[in-house]
């Protein structure tokens, strides 16, 4: 490659890596660095390399519950949305009207686009003991005392669920339109009911959407925790609250960084599993 | 003759457009039958409508004498072979062909057997571990040949089958292809829009226009006595003769075209002085130095120019009033007899001259 | 009248719950804004703009507001601008380390939100960057790059080489050739591109919160505010504030809806 365009290649990728170096990878290193200090009990903080946060991870009960409280969470949020993005992401691909099908589309992006504060206040307005779902179903007289559903691991996980679904539908969403239906049609042509073409054709030919989209949502309910946070307060066994209660309320920054670490590792890990499943479905697919 | 499929009355439409005008069919137990015509004609539609695909909006769809109307695609026992091919990409090769089988849940052994019978028929005997990218074009079609024919339908429908293969793979897939028909003896509907293929393959030949049938009979019939102007100028290379009709004796007709007389056979009521269009076939012409003998009509003109096709060569001859015709000549030797410039006589028995009664107005959107 | 697969009314009916369910929170929150009397109370009591007069008129919300804006003004454009330069180096060229180029540049998708707010909260600390407008900016800088970069990657992959590859044996530079032919046919990228980005700040949270130290009036983005407010039990102003967020969020989704729809098939969606 000529020395012109070897320059024009680094001037035009100059500002974005650079952006990141300074502001992405650094802050990362230093971070893990950060994770190798110690908070002492006057709130001092020792720089000698030590791994006394992760040990304090791997034994404190406090954390276990934290990561089980996450895994739980996770396993939940992950099945719902599995359950309930698909068909809805299948309905959405063949329905007929463009006009629905935007529309729709548009109702699926929206938690995205929308801040998160927005998306939280709406769960306790519906879910607060004297909010819409209490009070409808107080007057349809279903039930004599409000429902306590905010401040619960219910309520977590719906508002996990509905700020999550988005991103199991649009990778199905994205499989099924490239689908070719008349494998859906010749699959009928030769006797396969609507369920057998569903998991005989459909299913498998969707697999690697299915697979991004569980593994994007499995990454991102690990990490989560503002909505949890905002829907049922900081005391949830979350790992991610658990980060930011030690971090922000505690200020031992030490232990949060060394946190920080665990909870990436696991993300990564989930991340780079599912990249090898995806290579794998991908390829009995051609 | 047993009726395994029958049509009657079918009207289709996509949204307000009309796609079926009332359509009447009937397909005979074992036989090879071809839906041909143009795209946008309604053959395709026909094919979905008997697959279960599409529900027409008025008429019947009888399979195997039981009405199909309200029967969904995966319970008429019809097996389809798409243009595509449509093979499970997710699949090998024998697990393609045991789909029908397996959602039917027949049995392991069964299945097996099957499946080796149906593979062994396309003579793709010991490729069913493949995956379906490494076939080629013409494997892949076979497979799904195998696999429409494994299921043991009642009807084989083919939409197209031979479009994606290349001009010489598909001539060696037609002989296949009727080879393999007479041999399972299944009913067959073959649509295309090649006329080569519908008249090589079939017993009989539907030829299809803007939603209606324009004619059905055996592939001679439709050939030589076409009974509309369609059909006339969509099977082979046809010279449109216009001109009113002089004499009539018999069965013989003479025609008044612009300073000739030609002579043709027809067999219906002719009134003296009706326009007529005659039809003759490119193949059908001959061109002499001199002109032939007395019963044959004989126009003489000069070659405008040639066009070497190999094993046939392609005239044309204009004429002392300026009409042009276009002659095909076999050539077994290779080698065109006329040269462009020469003066010629085109010549024909009046057997075969078609003769369609109507005005050049009538006809004007066929004939270019 | 075609017949299509479908896996029966249960599976129709399911979906259209799911679609009530993504929209239900929102609804309520706007409808909740408009409502004359305690937000608690639903249906809603009367119809009242007094939540939206109070935002209007309160400073320190005027402020949050104006902070938002700004943030949004200089970060889209940017965001797009270095992610439209790299995204098209590393669909067009070839080099070594291209991989870990493209890597880093969507690493922060991977990372989870909190992890990379408290890195960037101990770096600013260090850089003395904490409650500042810029280390704000930096950080949703970061945040939206990877966006940006996929989203043009995209449209420029989709882009056929061959028009460049004309416009330069027609004489234009590599400068002329990217102004008059790369870029007007990424433009429904870039559009999308804003119109996210736009979004993205406007209803950030995230890392956002870690890194702005949470001081009232100097750099809190609106929706920074409305948490402090959460937490001082202030509810409706908060709604209201919330819904007047929400409300942006909607006219932000029509007009991608629109941009999608006039561009014809989806060339990139976010994450």
């Amino acid at each position: 490659m000529s020395a012109r365009r070897r320059l024009a290649v680094a001037g035009l990728l100059a500002p974005a890596v650079m952006l990141l170096l300074l502001f992405f990878v650094v802050p990362s290193v230093d971070l893990f660095r950060l994770s190798l200090a110690h908070m002492d009990a006057q709130r001092a903080i020792h720089h000698d390399v030590s791994l006394v946060n992760y040990r304090n991870f791997a034994t404190n009960p406090y954390f276990h519950r934290m990561v089980w409280g996450s895994v739980k969470l996770t396993f939940v949020v992950t099945a719902l949305c599995l359950l309930l993005g698909y068909p809805a992401a299948y309905f959405m691909v063949r329905v007929r009207s463009t006009v629905a099908r935007t529309l729709l589309y548009a109702i699926v992006v929206s938690p995205l686009l929308i801040s998160v504060i927005v998306r939280s206040y709406g769960w306790v307005v519906l879910l607060a003991n004297n909010g819409v779902i209490n009070g409808t179903l107080l007057s349809l007289g279903l039930i004599e005392r409000p429902l306590r559903m905010l401040g619960t691991f219910g309520s977590v996980i719906v508002a996990t669920v509905h700020v999550l679904l988005p991103f199991m539908m649009l990778p199905i969403a994205s499989a099924l339109q490239s689908l070719d239906t008349v494998l859906e049609r010749a699959a009928q042509s030769l006797g396969a009911s609507p369920w057998q073409t569903f998991w005989r054709v459909t299913l498998p030919l969707t697999m690697p959407g299915v697979v991004a989209g569980t593994s994007l949502v499995i990454a991102l309910t690990l990490g989560i925790y503002i909505t949890p946070l905002l829907v049922a307060g900081p005391l949830q066994p979350l790992f991610a609250i658990g980060i930011y209660y030690v971090t922000l309320s505690q200020l031992d920054f030490p232990l949060g960084a060394a946190l920080s670490f665990v909870l990436l590792a696991f993300t990564l890990l989930v991340i780079a599993l599912a990249g090898r499943l995806l290579k794998t479905v991908k390829g009995s697919v051609a | 003759m047993d009726i395994d499929v029958e049509l009657r009355g079918v009207a289709m439409s996509y949204g307000p457009t009309p796609v079926l005008h009332n359509l009447d069919l009937e397909v005979y137990k074992g036989e090879f039958l071809s839906l041909l015509g143009p795209s946008g004609c309604g053959k395709t539609t026909t094919l979905n409508i008997i697959g279960g695909f599409l529900t027409p909006l008025r008429g019947t769809v009888t399979l195997g004498g039981r009405i199909v109307n309200d029967v969904p695609p995966y319970r008429r026992n019809t097996g389809m072979v798409f243009q595509s091919y449509a093979l499970f990409p997710h699949m090998s090769v024998f697990d393609n062909v045991a789909f029908g089988l397996k959602v039917r849940r027949v049995g392991a052994a069964d299945i097996a057997r099957r499946v080796r019978d149906a593979l062994t028929l396309v003579q793709l005997e010991g490729l069913d571990q493949r995956a379906i990218r490494e076939l080629s074009g013409g494997q892949q079609q076979r497979v799904a040949i195998a696999r429409a024919l494994a299921i043991d339908p009642l009807v084989l429908l083919m939409d197209e089958p031979l479009s994606n293969l290349d001009a010489q793979l598909r001539r060696q897939m037609r002989v296949e292809l009727r080879r393999l028909q007479r041999q399972v003896g299944i009913t067959t509907i073959f649509v295309t829009h090649d006329q080569e293929e519908a008249l090589t393959l079939s017993d009989r030949l539907v030829v299809m226009n803007r939603g209606r049938i324009e004619q059905a009979g055996t592939p001679i019939e439709l050939y030589r006595r076409p009974r509309t102007p369609f059909v006339a100028q969509f099977l082979g290379h046809p010279n449109f003769l216009f001109g009113t009709v002089a004499e009539r004796r018999g069965s013989d007709v003479t025609v008044q075209v612009g300073p000739h007389r030609v002579r043709a056979t027809y067999e219906d009521a002719l009134e003296s002085g009706a326009p007529v269009a005659v039809v003759l076939r490119a193949e059908s012409a001959a061109l002499h130095r001199t002109a032939p003998a007395e019963r044959a009509n004989a126009l003489p003109g000069t070659i405008a120019y040639t066009v070497y096709l190999g094993t046939s060569s392609e005239y044309e001859v204009r004429l002392a009033d300026g009409v042009r015709l276009r002659v095909i000549e076999q050539m077994p030797s290779g080698i065109p007899s006329f040269a462009e410039g020469e003066a010629v006589v085109v010549s024909w028995v009046p057997e075969d001259s078609i003769v369609l009664p109507g005005s050049r107005e009538s006809m004007a959107d066929l004939v270019s | 009248m075609h017949r299509r697969l479908s896996l029966g009314t249960a599976a129709n009916v399911l979906s259209i719950l799911v679609y009530v369910f993504l929209l239900a929170p929102l609804v309520v929150v706007v409808l909740a804004s408009f409502n004359s009397a305690d937000f608690l109370s639903f249906p809603p009591r009367g119809f009242s703009l007094r939540w939206y007069r109070a935002l209007w008129e309160s400073e320190v919300w005027g402020d949050s507001f104006r902070l938002s804006v700004l943030l949004t003004a200089v970060v889209t454009p940017l965001s797009l601008l270095i992610g439209t330069l790299a995204a098209y180096a590393l669909v067009r060229y070839s080099f070594p380390g291209k991989g870990l180029v493209a890597t880093l540049v969507m690493a922060p998708l991977v990372m989870p939100q909190i992890v990379l707010g408290i890195a960037l909260l101990n770096y600013f600390s260090l850089l003395g960057l904490i409650d500042s407008l810029t280390g704000l900016m930096l950080g949703h800088l970061v945040v939206t790059l990877p966006f940006t970069v996929r989203l043009v990657s995209i449209s420029v992959h989709n882009l056929d080489p061959a028009l460049e590859r004309a416009a330069q044996n027609l004489g234009a530079t590599p400068l002329q050739t990217f102004w008059r032919v790369t870029l007007p046919n990424v433009k429904w990228a870039l559009l999308y591109g804003v119109i996210l980005c736009t979004a993205r700040a406007m209803g950030e949270f995230g890392a956002v919160s870690v890194v702005s130290g949470h001081i009232r009036g100097l750099t809190n983005t609106v929706p920074l505010h409305v948490e402090v407010l959460y937490n001082e039990y202030n509810f409706v102003a908060a709604f209201a504030v919330a819904s007047a967020l929400a409300v942006l969020a909607l006219v932000t989704m029509a007009a991608k809806a629109l941009v999608e729809w006039r561009s014809g098939a989806a060339s990139g969606r976010p994450a």
